[in-house]
């Protein structure tokens, strides 16, 4: 093959993928906003399905509960994920090896897996103690802990970029522990910990298999009501959630691109 | 007390800086006792140093790396702890005092600027982190940054800023503190030629004023004796000589200390007669001889005198460092290679003599009949061997 035909087939690949990527996703908003009832044909524009959506108690309070989880899971995993990655960091000396892996482990563990065992765990302890009812509850738990993995490694990246001696520096400079975390370590990792939360929150709100098995009755999310709405049909409406989403996520991702550009150093 | 800074500043005369007012401002000394440090199980860092640094003197620890000297500065700073021995600042034992504790501060290596900071507030973070009101922060800062001859660079980011500016910010932050003691951890290794021997002459225009104590940390021997009051010489986590830069120059206790200090003229004595010393350069006749086995020949001490040359010969032609030399007492050593001419050279053909009579001197090296494994040394035919004028006491093996 010849370089210019290699070049040319790469090319064509690059658009392929991009067509597969985005194509789904531009029908989807597409027919959103289509003016009839079937996904058959787009027979002009219309806002009715996106009217109708605000009118959707169902859709509304899983709209309600998926902000709820994604924000107070995403706070909770800041505050522990931080934690934990300066706690790497400040031991990156020792022998952490397991310790790491068990902190990780997460992100690679299949989520049906890891649903399930959460599920299995929440009702074990909801039969014996009456706590963790599944619900908003239980879905905030198990979104903290596939988060916090997250949150720390973005954390731990952070502090390892840093010069060693700028913590030293800031205890020769008569900063005592508590003033050193406030007035040193949380202002240095504040970029980390904003794309941190940027990357929890679209995490969060992304989930549909660890929510779907931790959730309670009164706790749908928006994937889950699609899910559950799915199941009688593709209707326009949906297209028009999935797009409300799509947007959603790619202005976090947009916002938290442009936030981490702009940091200095 | 807080003017201290300024009214030195504006004073001309380094005396009015000694003469400071407020007693708490006084120059700190160091006292160090036994002090042992290891990191795990076989690295031992320190092995039992003793020393006592005098109040306003610029002190130097010098030596290779891994000798020590950078953990006896951090033990200094409190950013290490020592196995054992004691360590007091102005009088006090400080040995457990936590670094933000005690009024010694630090010129980090890399600087270690906060790079979330402007400038300004670099320089005002150790007075907040004390909790000074902000106008008076405000007032030290700028007094501190008139001093260091900051002008503009005081509202500049710290990413914008070059190698020399971030040093000079860095000293700035450690002084606008007014600590007993400054630590500076071989601030300008990673500064040019140029730009080092200019902030050389800057920090010891900084120590002279403020008279305050300064631990200096650097590898580098020429930097050393230009700079320091007094040096220590470390090697192996252990003090090898303490003294004024002359001294351990001129007169070093042992074979490590001289070839550090710049001497690899070490021949071995094999046998001597009062001051007569068998040498594998020949018979030499020496005065003030020491006890030791090994005799150095400084560079300086060496002249190359009138005689017919039997062959090519390259010169080395050692001088002191005019610059340097001329603001500081101490001397500095530099060398370059010139080629003479074959047969006919002599001293004098080749340079002239009034330059033998200035304070500069070179000395030959080139294949001799005289080699030996050290260096060579190339002596003019039909002159008399080696003229070794007053030189160094010979030394103790080590």
């Amino acid at each position: 093959m010849s370089r210019r035909s290699l070049r040319r087939t790469l090319t064509g690949i690059w658009w392929l993928t991009l067509l597969f990527l985005y194509l789904p996703l531009a029908v989807v908003a597409l027919f959103s906003f289509n003016a009839a009832n079937s996904a058959a044909s787009f027979t002009g524009f219309s806002l009715r399905w996106y009217e109708r959506l605000m009118g959707n108690e169902e859709i509304l309070s899983a709209f309600a509960n998926s902000m709820i989880l994604a924000i107070v899971s995403s706070v909770v995993a800041l505050g522990i994920g931080c934690f934990i990655g300066y706690g790497m960091y400040r031991h990156r000396h020792r022998k952490l090896g397991w310790l790491i892996v068990l902190i990780y482990l997460p992100i690679v563990l299949p989520d049906i897996v890891f649903g399930i065992s959460e599920m299995a765990f929440f009702v074990q302890i909801h039969r014996l103690t009456g706590f963790l009812q599944p619900g908003l509850g239980t879905m905030i738990i198990a979104h903290v802990t596939f988060q916090i993995p997250f949150v720390a490694l973005i954390v731990y990246s952070r502090f390892v970029g840093l010069d060693p001696a700028l913590f030293e520096a800031a205890k020769d400079l008569y900063a005592s522990p508590a003033k050193r975390a406030l007035h040193f370590m949380l202002p240095t990792i504040k970029p980390a910990l904003i794309s941190a939360f940027f990357l929890s929150f679209t995490l969060s709100v992304d989930d549909f298999v660890i929510s779907f098995f931790t959730a309670g009755p009164e706790s749908a999310t928006l994937p889950i009501y699609i899910w559950g709405a799915i199941k009688k049909g593709v209707s326009p409406e949906i297209n028009a959630v999935a797009t409300l989403m799509l947007a959603a996520v790619a202005i976090v991702a947009i916002a938290s691109l442009l936030f981490s550009r702009r940091r200095p150093v | 007390m807080s003017d201290s800074l300024t009214a030195d500043a504006k004073d001309e005369n380094p005396a009015a800086a000694t003469g400071r007012s407020a007693p708490s401002r006084e120059a700190s000394s160091i006292a160090l006792q036994g002090l042992h440090k290891r990191f795990g199980r076989d690295t031992v860092a320190l092995a039992g140093v003793d020393l006592a640094i005098e109040p306003g003197e610029f002190f130097t620890l010098l030596g290779p790396s891994g000798c020590g000297k950078t953990t006896l500065l951090r033990i200094l700073a409190g950013l290490e702890e020592a196995d054992r021995g004691r360590l007091q600042i102005g009088g006090r034992d400080v040995t457990e005092v936590p670094p933000h504790r005690r009024s010694v501060n630090t010129v980090f290596q890399s600087y270690a600027l906060f790079p979330h900071l402007s400038v300004r507030d670099n320089l005002a973070f150790g007075l907040k982190m004390q909790g000074l009101a902000v106008a008076e922060r405000e007032a030290r800062v700028a007094r501190i940054a008139e001093f260091i001859q900051l002008g503009d660079l005081i509202d500049r980011r710290v990413d914008q800023l070059s190698g020399g500016q971030r040093q000079r910010i860095a000293l700035a932050r450690a002084l606008v503190c007014e600590p007993d003691v400054l630590l500076l951890d071989e601030p300008l290794s990673a500064l040019d030629a140029g730009l080092r021997s200019q902030l050389q002459v800057e920090l010891l225009r900084v120590q002279k004023r403020l008279g305050m104590t300064f631990v200096f940390v650097t590898h580098d021997q020429q930097e050393a004796m230009v700079m320091s009051d007094r040096i220590a010489v470390l090697n192996g986590g252990l003090i090898q000589q303490v003294g004024p830069p002359r001294d351990v120059y001129e007169r070093p206790v042992n074979a490590f200390v001289a070839r550090f200090m710049g001497h690899d003229n070490l021949y071995p004595v094999t046998a001597r007669d009062g001051d007569t010393l068998t040498t594998p350069l020949g018979q030499l006749h020496v005065e003030q001889a020491g006890d030791g086995a090994l005799l150095l020949i400084r560079p300086e001490t060496l002249d190359l005198l009138p005689g017919d040359v039997g062959g090519p010969i390259t010169c080395r032609l050692a001088w002191s460092s005019a610059s340097t030399a001329a603001a500081m007492p101490n001397i500095a050593w530099r060398s370059v290679t010139s080629r003479c001419r074959p047969r006919s050279a002599t001293a004098d053909a080749i340079f002239p003599r009034s330059m033998s009579e200035s304070p500069w001197r070179w000395r030959p090296t080139t294949s001799s009949p005289w080699q030996s494994e050290e260096g060579t040394w190339l002596i003019p035919t039909g002159s008399p061997p080696l003229a070794v004028r007053p030189w160094c006491a010979s030394l103790a093996t080590c």
